[in-house]
């Protein structure tokens, strides 16, 4: 008999906790349905499942003359303008980018079942699956559950995916390896009370020495760099850094945390970022904006009482028990093969370990896109090559470490063979784009129409062989949000529209003098704009320029920026500003790899930070869904259940009060209702106009007496539990009415 | 004889929905002659703005040109998706993903159908484009429902060959890649 769910299929291979958290998000899926979650609230839910909109899900897209409606049904949503049928993203969290071969594949198979076929890799180490169907969402999560990856948090107002060097553990100017430090501190804060009410995303980074750009520390809320004290192993910790609109260098919060420190000083911080940063202005709710606000002296000042406070936690050492551990535990391996020492490709693509004989290989992606095939390839080749571990790295490429010498060749041979030999990895050819105007709501101008072209005409010009310009970075963003990181590219782009004899016309902000070594070491200017089709020649007069006037070899980029300066650079880029009419150059009018006419009408509303949603919101829905769960057992005959249920969703309501005052309110229900009563009943908060007290007792006889199974009594405890969290409701309201005035 | 010489279907006299056939999420592929497939995204930019697959809710066209091996360009819908691949042997394809409550053989059919729309609105638009084959590949994106196996094989091949008329049924593909086979006519 076939298994016709997967849901049945994995049962037992999943874990049960992740099970059950899949199941939730399918009955708030069903609710919303329904109309029995509100849309702001269901779209801030879905992201916290890293579910995320796509461009065009407004249901209008410009077709180049006008704006035209797509057809979908418009009065069903999954979000504030978010049509209910329209494809989205699915993001998926890849802590430190360190993956299997056989979870490279599951997701290969995922995108060719659910989404287009590509997993593209992100400026984050995420994985993106673009064009999926909100419904289909639950059994993604589910395959990939079993796998062991989760999407959570992978958007939303949360601390996102935890990046670090590719190279961790095998880099050689890495003071130790972060990698059991990233692992750790993505498993604590997911799902962190701590880490729930913040008014934005919330980013970690952790690098493995100071001088190499692998893991940019310095633009991240945090940023861990390893180092080590007097025999100890710690990290100089900096906060408040991230690109975005506003970019702002991190700042060293402390010069050395020792390894024991970590997990806690990482949740103090979250805590002071969740009492203290904006929430109701969204454009300056970053961490960045408090440090501003309150200076880096007083967030550590914060950070050091909150930690005297917060209740202890086991966890917060027991992970460094496993911190030793060798990264491959089996021997090396042993294949005959010869050394090909003229490859262009081992010198871009192949970078010796500080382990001897031992090598990282680098896949070069374009625009960071795979096939379902390739990846296919490439988990094969991980598990054969590369003792079945594989990352993903910021410069959305995929690397394999722990190759021997011996299989280079082979190892060549096979990747050249799927079409992923490209020998340009970490070259000015190996361009850097975020999704744009292809796929994201927000993109101004494409990215990736712009990336495809640069990268096809400086491969064309060989410009990876050309010395003086190989290792230059280019970044381009769609729009000023800056996911494509230009800011810290030698040569950046960030998408912007001008108007030109009354016509819109795509154009790129050039940026200059980023530096991307040194954890991303110093933030690039902005020059002007110019229209996106004669950003090649930008590329070719800057890069020219440079290589005839740099002062010697020694002289880099940025620092030939830094001595020539801006005005100079934007001075030379002048002769390409100009846009002639429509009827001269009507290329200039469309994109890049876009046949339309140009035009932003159809640009959407941004779900990049998810809409602010009280943590206290969360769990009255947490609770309506769980009395929702109490009716089907009801109607299932399911009365215990139907009981237990109905007062858990009391005691989830009664929790999400007390916690708005209490934020260290423990789990046990003792307490929760025992600080219900001091809280909100003595002091009469969670009174009814008219009922008074009534609903209170609701809960308190509930957890005075055992579940009641007998269908009558089951049925009262779910009515009654459901006119509790309607007052829940109404005591929240009231006492946010009061706080806002 | 071309590949739309198969569109003879007929009814197989089993029940389809039961099996593997009956998963929704149902691929067909025709070969293909192409001129360089970034060529073809205004045609299907212009696809999108007329509505012209009858049925078809569709939302953009998107290049995946530069993965090779990859998806090739795409005509996005909101239940499905169609592609032009590049390489040695170019394919158009249509790929439901959405459920379609219709019948298993009605999805066939009007996949192969709506296919064949969007490849005579790209003949008609590209001299160089041309449907170019005697077969067409029926792939299942379903690993729950068709997993790659022998046993689905033997599910799949005998009711195709009814549908198809007697054609020939063989598997293509690799053990990683979702079931397939080609539906040749004897």
């Amino acid at each position: 008999m076939t298994t016709q769910t997967w849901k049945e299929e994995l049962e037992g291979i999943i874990d049960d906790a992740l099970e059950r958290e899949i199941e939730i998000f399918e009955t708030q899926i069903a609710l919303r349905r329904i109309g029995k979650v509100e849309e702001k609230l269901f779209a801030e839910t879905r992201l916290r499942r890293g579910v995320y909109g796509q461009r065009y899900d407004n249901g209008l897209r410009h077709d180049g003359q006008a704006l035209q409606e797509l057809g979908y049904e418009p009065h069903e949503t999954k979000g504030p303008n978010t049509v209910w049928d329209a494809p989205g993203m699915q993001r998926i969290k890849i802590p430190y980018g360190g993956m299997t071969g056989a979870q490279l594949e599951t997701v290969a198979e995922i995108a060719e079942e659910y989404a287009d076929g590509i997993l593209h890799v992100t400026t984050r180490q995420d994985l993106q699956l673009h064009y999926v169907h909100l419904e289909d969402t639950p059994d993604i999560m589910r395959r990939l559950g079993a796998m062991g990856i989760t999407t959570r948090e992978a958007c939303g107002n949360v601390v996102r995916n935890v990046t670090g060097c590719h190279l961790a553990g095998v880099c050689k100017t890495e003071s130790f390896d972060i990698t059991p430090y990233a692992r750790a501190l993505s498993s604590f804060l997911l799902g962190h009370p701590d880490a729930q009410d913040f008014g934005r995303k919330f980013k970690i980074s952790f690098s493995g020495c100071a001088t190499e750009a692998c893991g940019l520390a310095t633009m991240h809320d945090l940023g861990f760099i390893a180092k080590i004290e007097n025999g100890v192993r710690g990290f100089e910790v900096w906060a408040g850094g991230g690109l975005g609109a506003v970019p702002h260098q991190a700042q060293v919060l402390y010069d050395f945390v020792p390894e024991t420190e970590l997990l806690p000083i990482s949740q103090a911080v979250c805590r002071v970022f969740a009492r203290l940063g904006e929430k109701k202005n969204r454009a300056r709710a970053r961490l960045k904006f408090l440090v501003q606000k309150i200076g880096i002296d007083e967030l550590r000042n914060l950070a050091d009482e909150e930690r005297k406070v917060m209740p202890h936690d086991d966890r917060w050492a027991a992970f460094l028990a496993d911190v030793d551990e060798p990264i491959v535990a089996e021997p090396p391996l042993v294949r005959i093969g010869r050394k090909d020492e003229s490859s262009a490709w081992r010198r871009t693509n192949v970078y010796e370990q500080r382990q001897p004989g031992r090598f990282v290989v680098t896949i070069a992606l374009p625009l960071g896109d795979l096939s379902s095939a390739q990846a296919r390839v490439v988990g094969d080749l991980a598990r054969r090559y590369a003792h079945d571990r594989l990352r993903l790295s910021v410069e959305q490429n995929v690397v394999l470490r722990e190759v021997v010498e011996e299989d280079l060749v082979a190892l060549h041979r096979e990747l050249d063979r799927a079409q992923l030999a490209a020998p340009y990895a970490g070259t000015i050819v190996d361009i850097t784009a975020c999704p744009g105007t292809e796929t994201c709501k927000l993109g101004i101008s494409s990215s990736r129409g712009l990336a495809r072209e640069l990268s096809t005409q400086l491969a064309a010009k060989k410009y990876e062989e050309r010395e003086a310009v190989r290792d230059l970075r280019i970044k381009i963003s769609g729009c000023f949000n800056s996911c494509g990181q230009h800011h810290v590219a030698d040569i950046g782009f960030y998408g912007v529209s001008r108007k030109k004899y009354g016509h819109a016309v795509p154009h790129f902000q050039v940026v200059v003098g980023g530096r991307w070594k040194s954890n991303a070491g110093s933030f690039g200017l902005a020059t002007l704009p110019v229209p996106s089709k004669r950003i090649p020649e930008v590329v070719e007069k800057l890069t020219a320029l440079y290589t005839e006037e740099r002062e010697d070899e020694s002289e880099g980029f940025v620092d030939w920026v830094g001595r020539v300066g801006k005005a100079r650079i934007r001075e030379e880029l002048l002769e390409f500003a100009d846009v002639p009419p429509p009827d001269v150059a009507p290329a200039a009018y469309s994109d890049w790899g876009d046949a339309r006419t140009y035009s932003l009408d159809d640009h959407g509303t941004g779900e990049c930070a998810g809409e602010v949603v009280p943590i206290a919101e969360f769990g009255l829905q947490n609770a309506e869904r769980e009395v929702f769960e109490a009716q089907l057992d009801l109607e299932s005959g399911r009365v215990t259940s139907a009981a237990d249920k109905a007062y858990r969703s009391m005691l989830t309501a009664a929790a999400t009060l007390v916690k708005t005052e209490f934020l260290d309110l423990p789990e046990d229900p003792d307490r929760i209702v025992e600080e219900f009563r001091t809280r909100f009943y003595d002091t009469q908060k969670f009174f009814d106009p008219f009922a008074k007290g009534k609903f209170a007792n609701y809960l308190f006889r509930a957890h005075a007496e055992s579940a009641r199974a007998h269908p009558q009594g089951a049925r009262q405890r779910v009515e009654e539990a459901q006119l509790f969290i309607e007052a829940a409701y109404a005591a929240y309201e009231r006492s946010a009415r009061r706080t806002a005035g | 004889m071309t590949a739309f010489d198969l569109f003879d279907i007929t009814e197989p006299g089993e029940d389809l929905s039961v099996g593997p056939l009956g998963s929704p999420r149902v691929s067909v592929r025709f070969p293909v002659q192409t001129p360089p497939i970034d060529t073809l995204i205004p045609t299907l930019q212009q696809v999108v703005a007329e509505r012209s697959i009858e049925g078809e809710l569709l939302v953009d066209a998107a290049t995946y040109s530069h993965v090779p091996d990859g998806p090739g360009v795409l005509l996005v819908g909101a239940s499905a998706h169609y592609g032009i691949t590049a390489g040695d042997a170019p394919v158009l394809y249509r790929a439901q993903k959405r459920p379609w409550p219709i019948a298993p053989l009605d999805r066939i059919r009007e996949s192969i159908r709506r296919t064949k729309q969007l490849a005579e609105i790209l003949s008609a638009a590209h001299e160089d484009f041309a449907i170019d084959g005697e077969h067409v590949d029926i792939a299942i994106l379903d690993r729950l429902r068709a997993p790659n196996t022998l046993r689905t094989l033997g599910l799949v091949a005998p009711a195709l060959t009814a549908i198809f008329g007697g054609a020939e049924v063989t598997p293509v593909g690799g053990p990683g890649d979702p079931f397939a086979v080609r539906v040749r006519r004897v």
